[in-house]
């Protein structure tokens, strides 16, 4: 017995039923993988900030000696942050005190306060005596003007013959000109008071420009002594915020189990350490559960929901209406038991985010050289092998790996997958209906 | 910005202003200039006043040049015609256009070129 289109078209609609349900299994783990990756990445910053706070109190050379000597970490002191930040402190001693003997610092009230201060009140006065002037200019204000001063148009050197039509445009410009002049019956009338303010303020301008730029330079000197007094209060906690970067890039950089010795007399760091590596492990392997597994079966998810919606489409043409499909490649393409795989791979992956995202048990972490976050984080129950480091740890450790369950099996998207794309027979030369 | 006047309107609003003022207009006249001639868009040869609306669309700048206009000025200096010269690229709108007509007809009744 063969399979006709009917048959087909129905079995790829349920099996594009139960993908999409499946799809958004997987799009619900992608939102909670970035919304829990978010909050771990906040917790670990702020575990990192307390360890490191403990492990470097102060920025005194006692404690960078102490905090370089316990965590192995010569550089610490090699990276000289304390004869740097005393050259920053000279460098800003230095300018401020420059700056507070600078007269234009030093008499700044005398010369800009607003109300008594030289500079002020003769900007001020000089800004007064302009104004006027300023009006007859502004009035004067025409895209023309330029041009009827450069012909000296309202006076006897205007020679522009009647015939052009530049002569009415003057006019009409002189004209419009002249109507801001209520009283006022011929431009020659008002362009002598035109000349005089723009003579006034050629005269004024550079003036108040050069007050302008002596008040504001006064202002910056200010702001600028504002700014080398808050750098030099905050210099001891820069350069101490500084130091701890340091330091969490080393415990970023050595093995957990280097610190097992210099830890043991200081159990109050030790729960901090083991929580910074403890989170940074979630943090790691949230990543490799996102990106080894969950992407990759969204993927495949995505591509077989496309063969199937073609192979609908290509099965719905009158021409291919004939189409006859062979039971066993009919029967592996919509095997049920195949979907129920795919959903149940698809619950572990989402178990196992789960499952490391909800980890809280820093405190029975090891300095041990053998001791792996995963197995404690998934109780051993979890095979983590698409993780670089834990099959690098169950190399190193057959026993280990024995001991583990395989509950992921990576062939089992693979498989599912396969029978999807199972080729048609009858047209495609399979099985003939004939 | 006013959309610029085509030749017909430009020619027919100043002919309106010029006729008002009691010119006989003969359009696209012949004058004389320093041995050429030249044709108008509109000229009373009797009372020797007349325009040109220079255009593009017209083909205008081929025949009035640069020194086809400072021979007509030098004719106008000389007092023996009185034509109004607009560019189109001169004027705003018609309200500018007819205006400076006035005005220009205004100038030659000043000085007794017209009554």
């Amino acid at each position: 017995m063969t399979y006709g289109v009917a048959q087909f078209q129905a079995a790829a609609k349920a099996q594009l039923s139960e993908l999409g349900q499946v799809r958004a299994r997987l799009t619900e783990l992608k939102r909670a993988h970035g919304e829990r990756r978010e909050e771990l990445a906040r917790r670990l910053n702020a575990a990192k900030d307390e360890l490191t706070a403990s492990l470097l109190p102060a920025f005194t050379p006692e404690a960078l000696a102490g905090a370089a000597r316990l965590v192995g970490f010569p550089g610490l002191l090699q990276k000289g942050f304390p004869a740097q930040a005393e050259a920053e402190r000279g460098r800003l001693s230095a300018r401020i005190a420059g700056i507070e003997a600078e007269p234009a610092y030093r008499d700044r009230r005398l010369l800009r306060d607003p109300l008594v201060g030289t500079l002020t009140r003769a900007l001020k006065e000089l800004e007064e005596f302009r104004k006027p002037f300023a009006d007859v200019v502004e009035r004067f204000r025409h895209p023309r003007l330029s041009r009827l001063l450069e012909v000296g148009y309202g006076t006897p050197r205007y020679a522009v013959p009647f015939w052009r039509t530049s002569y009415y445009a003057d006019w009409k410009a002189g004209d419009e000109i002249l109507e801001r002049f209520p009283g006022k019956d011929a431009f020659e009338e008002i362009l002598p008071g035109y000349l005089e303010a723009a003579g006034m303020l050629e005269t004024y301008d550079p003036r108040i420009a050069s007050l302008r730029a002596e008040i504001l330079a006064g202002q910056r000197l200010e702001e600028e002594l504002g700014a080398q007094r808050q750098a030099l209060e905050s210099l001891e906690p820069r350069y101490l915020g500084l130091a701890r970067i340091a330091l969490a890039q080393h415990l970023e950089d050595v093995p957990l189990d280097s610190l097992a010795g210099a830890l043991a007399g200081r159990p109050d760091l030790a729960v901090l350490v083991r929580k910074w590596s403890g989170l940074h492990h979630q943090l790691r392997y949230l990543d490799a559960i996102a990106d080894g597994q969950i992407e990759p079966a969204f993927r495949r998810v995505d591509d077989d929901v496309r063969k199937l919606q073609k192979d609908l489409v290509k099965y719905s043409r009158p021409k291919n209406s004939g189409t006859t499909f062979a039971p066993d490649a009919f029967q592996r393409r919509f095997d049920r038991t195949r979907n129920e795989k795919l959903r149940k791979r698809v619950d572990r992956i989402g178990g196992a985010h789960e499952r490391v995202y909800a980890f809280e048990s820093y405190d029975r972490g090891s300095f041990a050289s053998d001791f792996l976050w995963w197995d404690l984080m998934t109780d051993g129950r979890i095979d983590g092998n698409f993780i670089p480091e834990v099959r690098s740890y169950y190399e190193a450790h057959p026993d280990a790996a024995a001991r583990t369950g395989t509950g992921l099996d990576p062939d089992d998207l693979a498989a599912a997958s396969a029978a999807v794309s199972t080729r048609p027979a009858g047209r495609d030369g399979l099985l003939d209906a004939s | 910005m006013n959309a610029r006047l085509t030749e017909r309107e430009g020619v027919l609003l100043l002919a309106r202003e010029f006729v008002r003022a009691g010119l006989s207009l003969t359009e696209d006249c012949p004058i004389e200039v320093e041995g050429g001639t030249v044709h108008l868009d509109a000229y009373d040869p009797a009372r020797r006043v007349g325009f040109e609306f220079v255009t593009d669309e017209a083909g205008d700048r081929r025949e009035i040049g640069p020194e086809v206009v400072a021979a007509l000025e030098r004719k106008m200096e000389a007092g023996e015609a009185w034509i109004l010269l607009v560019d189109e690229w001169d004027v705003e709108g018609p309200d500018d256009l007819a205006l400076a007509a006035r005005r220009f007809l205004g100038e030659l009744r000043s000085r007794g070129v017209l009554a």
